[in-house]
């Protein structure tokens, strides 16, 4: 049974899996380990628009008239199209890469609700032949078998990597999200790491994600968006990282750093900021507050690797982040 | 439930074996079901609850919606099923098969089409989305361009940017959207490499023409394909660039079903039951065919148990999942490393009957001892070959190299899949068509499996789309089809899903090589000591220590090669079968003691290999920049470090001698035919050329016939021997007929002194053209066969029809790499590809074919891994997302010489090159990532990890 929901409310009440693009669902439908109901969100009205919500006039920003607006991006706004949007790569310029990837032809369809709740690359949740936790067995068969690919922090339940490398990138830019068209959250909120094998975000039955709300970018704001890949072409990141610095007579001022594909939720890295803000962008500052990246982490058998990439990675982001400001 | 012996009219069984025939693969066939609709008969058994399936007890079948779309101008109202995608809407339900399906989910790019003019991935796109909008597919262009080619479909036809075509049309749809934004945004500036392979990133072409596919875009874009059409380098590159060639998936059929399968999840176990009850209810189910008995024994996670057919391939694949089977799981042997513990479970208990045979050639016997199988020898002196080596151990000799070397599973996964179509005509006709490698063998092997006159056995194989060894033998798909069709008295249809294309499709075996090399006190070879464990699954037959009597002759050696057996899906041969795991050993341990004794690695090479071409290859090396300008070992300590490695290999010179290939003429032209198939390896293209260059005339004038069964005997297309087969046939053929044309011009067009020239017929009064000839000559027909080489073959008789002929081809690969030290990742930055394989008939094409065997070499080397789960076998990499095959932004520039001196003795002077172009690429890749490092990768692939690790010492 498959149903066109018209508005918000509908598809909230309703019965059965959201479909979005379907990039997601059609691959997990067509192997059998999506079966039931579809709820299809194409004919419900106003998600799919990028519009300009204007800054609040009693904000820190209400002398500056040309204060940048806040975007609310619709659940239903494809990847690419965010990505091309000339506010995106203007003013989020590792957004819009993040965004563009890694293949044109399905992000041209992938939704950015899709992304953030989609389901975990994990081979085993994939297959049909293995009933794993996150379907709701009793095994992890990546831990007992093979888990390269893995996390490499928070040993939740399940260790397959969070999937939504967008999830990161808006993790780092603090958006809030909007839940059934009016509540909005924290994006932090929406991902709870380890909390329950069988989930990969935090929304209860019947709420439904209809935008993200973007704040503006910080003057001066330079970003980077970088994945540890072991080829050169379209691929699910080792390690995935996004950095947001402000820069300010030669010293940072504000720093952003998250990480991907390396536990069950995107990270921030908050001792890596707090390292960098106050200090002259330098190499060996940059290179110290990147080794911060890995504090906190618990490598399972065939994932140690990823702690050598991650303080590489994130220095190549800061540096790349930096070298925009120098 | 038993149900040998169900079938609608004769039985089954004809006492055919049919285990035997099934060459490649295992799985007997025992059973049809078929479903009660008005026009089936009864069965003869009515023992069978699901055949008594009645009408009333049909249960609904897959929900469907109402879509309205537009779909290349022109307005459509469908149903369609909810988990449709949009890619199954223009391919089945309106018939535009241009656009393929190559992976199903989004990590190919085949199926791209433009959606309200925006490129997208249409098996990712449900149908329902389709409402309201429109879509192009690739047989728009031709449309919306009043017959015209795209600039970018002319640079494809000049640039050969394409082999088996079948995933040319999403190529073509991306390159063509890519060229016309970046026209409008920089005119004619041209595109760089990393720009294109961003813009076309996750297309993927498994024959590897990304270096073609670079210069066409980009020359595209930079305006140089905006004139006339030009004439293709390849044959049948049209067809491909429209989107028009035909291939085994793409055949319709009037009442065409479709077939799926059920397969085994367990790597070892016993069939108890298999109820097909619901499935047989299940609305649009027309039959079921059971594929491993009741009782039967499973060997490997992916094997075949039942095929459902049904109206469309939703359903079936619906009516697949009500299936139940009820197994006895047993435990299995996972991987190597088990199958050698002798407290393991035996794979094949007692004397196995006949398992897989993973090679090609001929199977010999050999002992089994639990799991293993072997030895087989090829010895020279192994007593003394074992001494040396042990005195050169004892000694703590500075000229011994000794070690072990890992390889791992490979799988074809070639982009189109194994697929079948069978169509009955009463029940002693039968048309297949099939995807592959041989459409004559196909024929026999039908005809004898299914006791029919081999002329009822009609086998079409217009186009393949990639074969690369897999396709070679009469798989699981001919005889689920086959069967099928006959039970359901209608046209089937089976084809493999990438899952099942990547399970049991095909792989290269996985090895351990063991090797110790010793080197006297004056540095010549004096003894190699080398034992092969290959890893098939349940396959026997290969063989890794061949290759060390093909190379550095002249001392003793110890050869051994065993089989290793587990539960695991059936080793094919690919593409060089053995080769990269015995050329990574043997050129790693020549590179490290050319280091060991401070000599240059060419300089070794000279003093040890007696191949004289080969040497001429050295010379050429020499001369290489990028060899020229290479440093001493581990030069670079910083995080990127730069190495250029190099290796020789080598191939086998095959022919096949009993094909025949017709040359006729009529007024209209001259046409060359013989019932062999191009699956991207320029078949047809060779045959033209072998016409060309007898009568003096352009390729692209000779009308080529291939595919087609009934024309005369054609070659199986493995083992490189396609070309040095048909082109010396082709030609002596065509010069009967070019002999005959001109007695024709003596006599009755009263010429004198005609004789044959360069394109027509000479005569003292001047020249006239073949054409004019053949205008006033009545029809003629020749035929010409593959004789042997001077001096005869190696063998005195043919081995599977193979002669093996007395000539080794020769090759000396370079590649530079650099290895990002700190993120573990090895990029090739450039190649350079010395290949001597006598007379290089079509250069383009032959270049294209090096190409694509480099780029899978190094796809193979950096990025493929076929894993399973290590406690029960099952495929984890089971789709293109967890398999990574080379794209775009993977392939390095390659630089090729040809070096098309000697060889005097073969026809033609022309050998084959297509497993020669990849069989040394990892060994060059890992010598030239042990320059960069100091560090001698032994196990492949190179994985970020194991360079890590590595790199860490």
């Amino acid at each position: 049974m498959i149903r066109f929901p018209r508005t918000v409310n509908e598809a909230r009440q309703a019965e059965g899996e959201i479909r979005a693009g379907g990039t997601d669902v059609q691959a997990r439908r067509a192997t059998g380990v999506a079966v039931g109901d579809l709820v299809d969100l194409r004919d419900v009205a106003g998600l799919s628009d990028i519009v300009e919500v204007p800054a609040q006039a009693d904000g820190e920003g209400a002398d500056a008239g040309a204060a940048k607006p806040t975007l609310r991006i619709g659940a239903m706004v494809r990847s690419a199209a965010l990505s091309a949007d000339e506010r995106i790569r203007s003013d989020y310029p590792a957004l819009s890469r993040c965004a563009s990837g890694p293949m044109p032809e399905v992000a041209r369809i992938a939704t950015i609700g899709g992304a953030l709740l989609q389901r975990v690359r994990c081979p085993y949740f994939r297959s049909p032949e293995f009933h794993c936790l996150k379907k709701g067995g009793d095994e992890c068969y990546a831990l007992s078998g093979d888990h390269l690919q893995h996390i490499c922090f928070f040993r939740g339940p399940c260790i397959a990597p969070h999937p939504s490398s967008l999830g990161m990138v808006l993790l780092a830019h603090e958006v809030q999200i909007e839940v059934n068209g009016s509540e909005l959250r924290p994006i932090s909120t929406l991902f709870e790491p380890g909390f329950d094998p069988t989930r990969e975000h935090t929304l209860a039955a019947g709420e439904l994600l209809t935008a993200v709300l973007l704040p503006p970018a910080m003057p001066g704001e330079s970003s980077a968006y970088l994945r540890a890949i072991q080829g050169n072409s379209d691929e699910w990141p080792l390690v995935e990282v996004m950095v947001r610095l402000v820069v300010t007579g030669g010293k940072i001022s504000f720093a952003r750093v998250t990480m991907g594909a390396v536990a069950n939720a995107p990270l921030r890295l908050q001792q890596v900021e707090e390292a960098l803000v106050g200090k002259e962008v330098s190499g060996e500052n940059l290179a110290a507050a990147a080794a911060l990246a890995v504090q906190g982490a618990a490598p399972l058998p065939q994932t140690a690797y990823k702690l050598q990439l991650i303080p590489t990675i994130v220095l190549d982001a800061l540096k790349q982040a930096a070298g925009d400001q120098a | 439930m038993a149900v040998k012996g169900h079938t609608i009219g004769k039985p089954d069984n004809r006492g055919t074996s049919r285990r035997g025939f099934i060459k490649g693969g295992i799985g007997a066939t025992v059973g049809v079901l078929v479903s009660q609709g008005a026009d089936a008969s009864p069965p003869e058994s009515a023992a069978e609850p699901a055949v008594q399936a009645s009408e009333a007890a049909t249960t609904a079948g897959l929900d469907s919606v109402p879509v309205e779309t537009t779909v290349n101008g022109k307005a459509h109202t469908l149903l369609v099923y909810e988990d449709e995608s949009a890619l199954s809407v223009v391919r089945d339900r309106l018939g535009l098969t241009g656009a393929k399906e190559g992976c199903g989910h989004g990590r190919c790019g085949a199926c791209s089409c433009k959606l309200d003019g925006e490129v997208v991935a249409t098996c990712l796109l449900p149908a329902s989305s389709l409402h309201g909008r429109e879509l192009q597919t690739i047989e728009s262009l031709a449309t919306d361009l009043g017959g015209e080619l795209h600039p970018v479909q002319k640079a494809f036809l000049a640039e050969d940017a394409l082999q088996c075509g079948f995933c040319t049309p999403g190529f073509i749809m991306a390159a063509t959207d890519f060229y016309d934004r970046w026209r409008a945004e920089h005119g004619d500036t041209e595109p760089s490499r990393e720009q294109v392979a961003h813009a076309l990133v996750g297309h993927l072409c498994r024959c590897g023409a990304y270096p073609a596919i670079y210069r066409a875009v980009r020359g595209a874009c930079a305006g140089r394909f905006e004139g006339a059409a030009p004439t293709p380098e390849r044959h049948d590159a049209l067809e491909k660039v429209r989107g028009e060639a035909t291939y085994t998936v793409d055949v319709k059929r009037d009442g065409l079903l479709e077939a799926r399968t059920v397969r085994s999840p367990h790597a070892h176990a016993r069939v108890k039951g298999i109820d097909t009850t619901a499935a047989m209810a299940f609305s649009g189910v027309k039959g079921v065919h059971v594929l491993t008995e009741v009782g039967g024994l499973v060997r490997y996670s992916g094997q075949e148990i039942v095929a459902i057919a049904a109206t469309d391939r939703w359903t079936a694949e619906r009516a697949r999942r009500l299936v139940n089977v009820d197994y006895e799981v047993l435990t299995p042997t996972v991987g190597m490393k088990q199958a050698r513990d002798p407290e393991s479970v035996a794979v094949y208990p007692g004397p196995p009957r006949r398992p897989p045979f993973s090679n090609e050639g001929v199977e010999v016997p050999a002992p089994w001892k639990h799991n293993l199988r072997g030895p087989f020898s090829f010895h020279v002196q192994a007593g003394k070959a074992r001494r040396t080596v042990q005195a050169s151990r004892d000694e703590g000799s500075n000229g011994l190299v000794d070690g072990s070397w890992h390889t791992h599973v490979q799988c074809h996964s070639s982009l189109e899949p194994h697929a079948c179509v069978a169509e009955w005509n009463g029940d002693d006709k039968l048309k297949v068509w099939v995807s592959t490698q041989s459409c004559t063998d196909m024929a026999e092997d039908i005809a004898k499996r299914w006791c029919l006159k081999r002329r009822n056995v009609h086998v079409q194989c217009q186009y393949i789309g990639g074969g690369f060894g897999a396709k070679a033998t009469l798989g699981i798909e001919m005889v689920a089809a086959i069967e099928l069709a006959k039970a359901c008295k209608a046209p089937v249809r089976m084809a493999l899903d990438r899952s099942e294309e990547l399970s049991t499709g095909g792989i290269r075996p996985g090895a351990q090589v063991d090797l110790a090399m010793a080197a006297g006190k004056d540095g010549g070879l004096e003894a190699v000591d080398i034992t092969a464990y290959n890893d098939a699954g349940v396959a026997i037959g290969s063989n890794v220590g061949i290759f060390f009597r093909l190379m550095y002759p002249g001392c003793p050696k110890a050869i051994t090669d065993f089989d290793v057996v587990s539960h695991a899906p059936p080793g094919k041969p690919f593409r060089g079968p053995g080769g990269p795991a015995a050329f990574l050993a043997m050129e790693s341990s020549v590179d490290a003691m050319a280091l060991q004794l401070g000599e240059d690695p060419i300089a070794l090479r000279r003093r040890w290999d007696v191949h004289k071409i080969r040497h001429k290859l050295y010379d050429w090396a020499e001369k290489v920049p990028m060899w020229q300008e290479r440093g001493p070992v581990a030069a670079d300590k910083g995080r990127f470090r730069r190495g250029v490695g190099l290796a020789a290999s080598t191939w086998f010179h095959f022919a096949q001698s009993n094909i025949q290939v017709q040359v006729s003429s009529d007024s209209d032209g001259v046409t060359v035919s013989c019932a062999a198939q191009d699956m991207g390896n320029g078949t047809r293209t060779s045959m033209a050329a072998g016409v060309a260059e007898v009568l003096g005339i352009p390729r692209s004038e000779v009308e080529v016939q291939v595919g087609d069964s009934r024309l005369l005997h054609g070659p199986l297309s493995a083992g490189s021997r396609t070309t040095t087969t048909l082109v010396p046939a082709t030609k002596e053929a065509t010069s009967r007929l070019a002999k005959a044309l001109v007695e024709h011009a003596r006599k009755s067009m009263g010429l004198e002194d005609a004789r044959a020239a360069e394109g027509g017929v000479a005569h003292s009064g001047g020249k006239v053209s073949w054409n004019e000839v053949l205008r006033s000559a009545p029809p003629m027909s020749f035929t010409g066969r593959r004789k042997a080489d001077k001096g005869g073959w190696y063998l005195p008789f043919a081995l599977n029809a193979i002669q093996i002929g007395r000539a080794l081809t020769a090759a000396v690969s370079i590649i530079e790499v650099e290895v990002d030290s700190r993120l573990g990742k090895v990029t090739p930055r450039q190649v350079s590809y010395g290949i001597a394989a006598g007379r290089i008939v079509v250069p383009r094409l032959a270049a294209s074919q090096i190409e694509g065997g480099v780029i899978q070499g190094l796809s193979y080397a950096l990025l493929e891994d076929r894993r399973l789960d290590p406690r029960n076998g099952r495929l984890i990499s089971r789709n293109l997302e967890d398999y990574r095959i080379a794209g775009l932004g993977d392939a390095p520039e390659i630089d090729i010489h040809f070096e098309e001196s000697g060889f005097e003795h073969v026809r033609e002077r022309i050998l084959g090159l297509s497993e020669l172009s990849t069989v040394g690429i990892a060994a060059t890749l890992c010598n030239a990532v042990h320059h960069a490092t100091g560090w001698r990768p032994r196990e492949l692939p190179l994985r970020t990890e194991r360079v890590l690790k590595g790199l860490a010492g």
